[in-house]
């Protein structure tokens, strides 16, 4: 990575408080192109260190050009649409596009580049579309074509359109836009990874745009702070965070193509090297990430010192990667008050709690018996568990700790079950009311995440629902445990499979473990073989740590997860503590 | 670029970067979780300049990269 020289964005000529008077997205974002069809909005930037600016007149033409294409296909208002795109113009026209016609955009990843198999993508991407209901999916290059190749039915029916389709058309000729109402769905998020059943969190553009100006106002964001991120927009905290916060509040913001950071990290350093940058959003990974494998000869001149605010949400926020964060890049003007430990859910929009700005993030040692046998965060001076707070609720967010059985509210310092109650929740999940009446009860949201409070502080414990969270993108356990229970030699219903923390990495490998009545040392060697192959082949991970054990290995509980945590500490020279110690 | 000067190199950064030697030609990668998904990409990354090759981001997968034998082939077949 080359360093990159100091550039100016335009600045802002968007009021402060425009978002306070939109009611809906498709307002909002016409009225800003009306009033302000001149400002350069969106700025990619490229591995290359080329950059794409994009005028909110030019998104406006393509945002209406492919309004067009998709009502000339048959779209209309209500209908669905899902997106998978690589993060450029071309996905941001198209995500309004869809909106502009009165239909419902939904973002989703496109195929891992660790699944070989790119049938079972082909699958997934089918069950979500038939969730959604969707009638098209837009996408470009070489996922259209493995979609078109794949056929109609495969797609639950729905229709593949690119966009090299989309043909510029002249003001005259811009089709209406629908009038959209507050209450209407806006935006679906299917945020689950691309494993499990597929759960489509349906958000309303008046939660989407209260969200917004709580965000806005419960951080403290201003119009002159630059945003610089790289998270994929079919991510919550890349749509929201690096996308239409910014847009929507006239914030200058830089994209950074999610694969161009991954494969040059230091690319997102010196974006907010190069355009003054004061916010960026990431996992807890990506920080990690930064620390250790970012050379210095890499970033030789580098100054942060305008980096105002790094949230940290969407996985464990680690208290020795902050640490390693901050130690690092000390030398390069960053300060350790910098980081913003955050929690939220795609069920809350996005982030909800925010460590206050400014202030340095706060670690709570506590006693780790007590919390694992006792759930009560006991504080200690000696040996105990580190968990960093992530953060006190913004304005209008309220949380509680509740029992996990009666519900009841829980004392601070007391494990369990966190609620919030918020302006900007989710209407429900797409098709699934059952699942959605299981968790929005009386206006609060069952987040199913074990937390404890001290005072405003949120103190995040581990997930009630088992999922494994690896950089940031989720997956469910089961699927992970149905591929390797297909494996011959494995005993079927005998495996279970775990996130073991990885405190390196800042985020979490994959472990299971599995029964085989296989004793010769080749056999099983044959076996762990398989195991892998199949796994990284159907879900694209890897295994890092695999156990085969004889009958009788692995606990049997008729709860999934019991089965799973109690498997797990039965082997803790093999998967560690609970903190990854 | 030399099969074995690849070859070494290739070894010398998963030993350098995640701390894991004596990875022999033909162990899995990335399907043994050796090496996720991010670090696929940077030791693709580090590949492209040390064979001054250009690798699309498609082939960064356990296709193409999933043994050192298999790297050593893709990186040859590029650079003929």
């Amino acid at each position: 990575m080359q360093p990159l020289e100091a550039r100016q964005l335009p600045p802002s000529p968007v009021p402060p408080d425009f978002l306070d008077a939109c009611t809906t997205l498709t307002a909002a974002i016409q009225e800003l192109v009306e009033r302000f069809p001149d400002y350069e909005c969106l700025t990619i930037l490229h591995r290359d260190g080329s950059e794409d600016r994009t005028s909110l007149a030019r998104f406006w033409q393509r945002a209406k050009s492919a309004q067009a294409l998709l009502e000339s296909n048959g779209l209309r208002p209500g209908d669905h649409a899902v997106l998978i795109l690589p993060t450029g113009s071309d996905l941001v026209a198209s995500y309004f596009g869809v909106m502009l016609a009165g239909g419902v955009p939904a973002l989703t990843a496109g195929p891992s580049n660790r699944i070989s198999d790119h049938a079972l993508y082909v699958r997934f991407l089918g069950r979500v579309l038939g969730n959604a209901g969707a009638r098209f999916v837009v996408s470009e290059g070489e996922v259209a074509k493995l979609l078109r190749d794949a056929g109609s039915d495969a797609l639950a029916g729905a229709v593949v359109l690119t966009t090299d389709q989309i043909t510029d058309l002249p003001v005259s000729e811009f089709p209406a836009t629908f009038p959209a109402s507050a209450d209407e769905v806006a935006t679906i998020q299917y945020s689950s990874g691309t494993t499990g059943d597929p759960k489509g969190v349906m958000l309303s553009h008046r939660a989407m745009l209260a969200y917004m100006r709580l965000l806005r106002d419960g951080v403290g964001f201003g119009p002159e702070d630059v945003n610089v991120n790289w998270l994929p927009l079919y991510h919550d905290m890349g749509l929201f965070g690096a996308f239409l916060m910014p847009l929507l509040c006239g914030f200058p913001a830089v994209l950074i193509p999610t694969m161009d950071f991954l494969r040059s990290p230091s690319l997102w350093l010196w974006a907010i090297h190069a355009y003054r940058g004061a916010a960026g959003w990431a996992p807890n990974f990506a920080y990690s990430l930064c620390a250790k494998r970012i050379e210095d000869d890499e970033i030789e001149g580098l100054d942060l010192s305008s980096w105002r605010i790094a949230l940290s949400a969407s996985e464990p926020v680690l208290a020795p990667t902050l640490e390693a964060f901050a130690e690092r890049f000390a030398p390069y003007g960053y300060r350790a008050e910098t980081m913003t430990p955050a929690w939220g859910m795609a069920e809350t929009v996005m982030a909800v709690t925010a460590h206050p700005v400014g202030e340095k993030p706060v670690v709570d040692r506590v006693d780790r018996l007590k919390l694992v046998q006792e759930e009560i965060a006991e504080p200690t001076a000696g040996d105990g568990i580190d968990v960093v707070a992530v953060g006190r609720p913004l304005p209008g967010i309220e949380l509680q700790i509740r029992d996990p059985e009666t519900r009841e509210a829980l004392p601070d310092r007391h494990v369990g079950i966190l609620w919030v109650r918020a302006t900007c929740l989710f209407e429900g999940y797409k098709n699934d009311p059952e699942r959605t009446a299981e968790v929005k009860i009386d206006g609060w949201f069952d987040t199913g995440d074990r937390a404890y409070l001290v005072g405003d502080d949120l103190y995040f414990v581990s997930r009630e629902k088992d999922l494994v969270v690896i950089g940031g993108e989720k997956y469910a356990p089961h699927d992970v445990e149905a591929v390797i229970n297909a494996v011959p030699g494995v005993r079927e219903g005998c495996a279970v499979a775990f996130g073991v923390m990885n405190t390196d990495s800042g985020t979490e490998d994959l472990g299971a473990v599995a029964e085989t009545k296989l004793e010769d040392p080749a056999d099983l060697d044959a076996l762990r073989r398989t195991i892998r192959k199949e796994v990284t082949r159907t879900l694209g991970l890897g295994v890092r740590h695999l156990h085969l054990v004889p009958p009788g290995g692995i606990e049997k509980t008729t709860s999934g997860k019991l089965a799973r945590s109690a498997t797990r500490d039965r082997y803790p020279e093999i998967f560690g503590g609970r903190d990854g110690s | 670029m030399e099969a074995e000067t690849l070859e070494r190199e290739v070894c010398a950064w998963l030993e350098k970067k995640l701390g894991v030697s004596g990875v022999g030609r033909d162990e899995e990668l990335v399907s043994s979780g050796l090496v996720d998904s991010g670090n696929l990409v940077r030791l693709a990354t580090h590949i492209e300049r040390l064979a001054d090759i250009e690798i699309p981001d498609r082939d960064i997968d356990a296709d193409h990269f999933d043994t050192v034998a298999m790297i050593v082939a893709y990186v040859q077949e590029r650079s003929a």
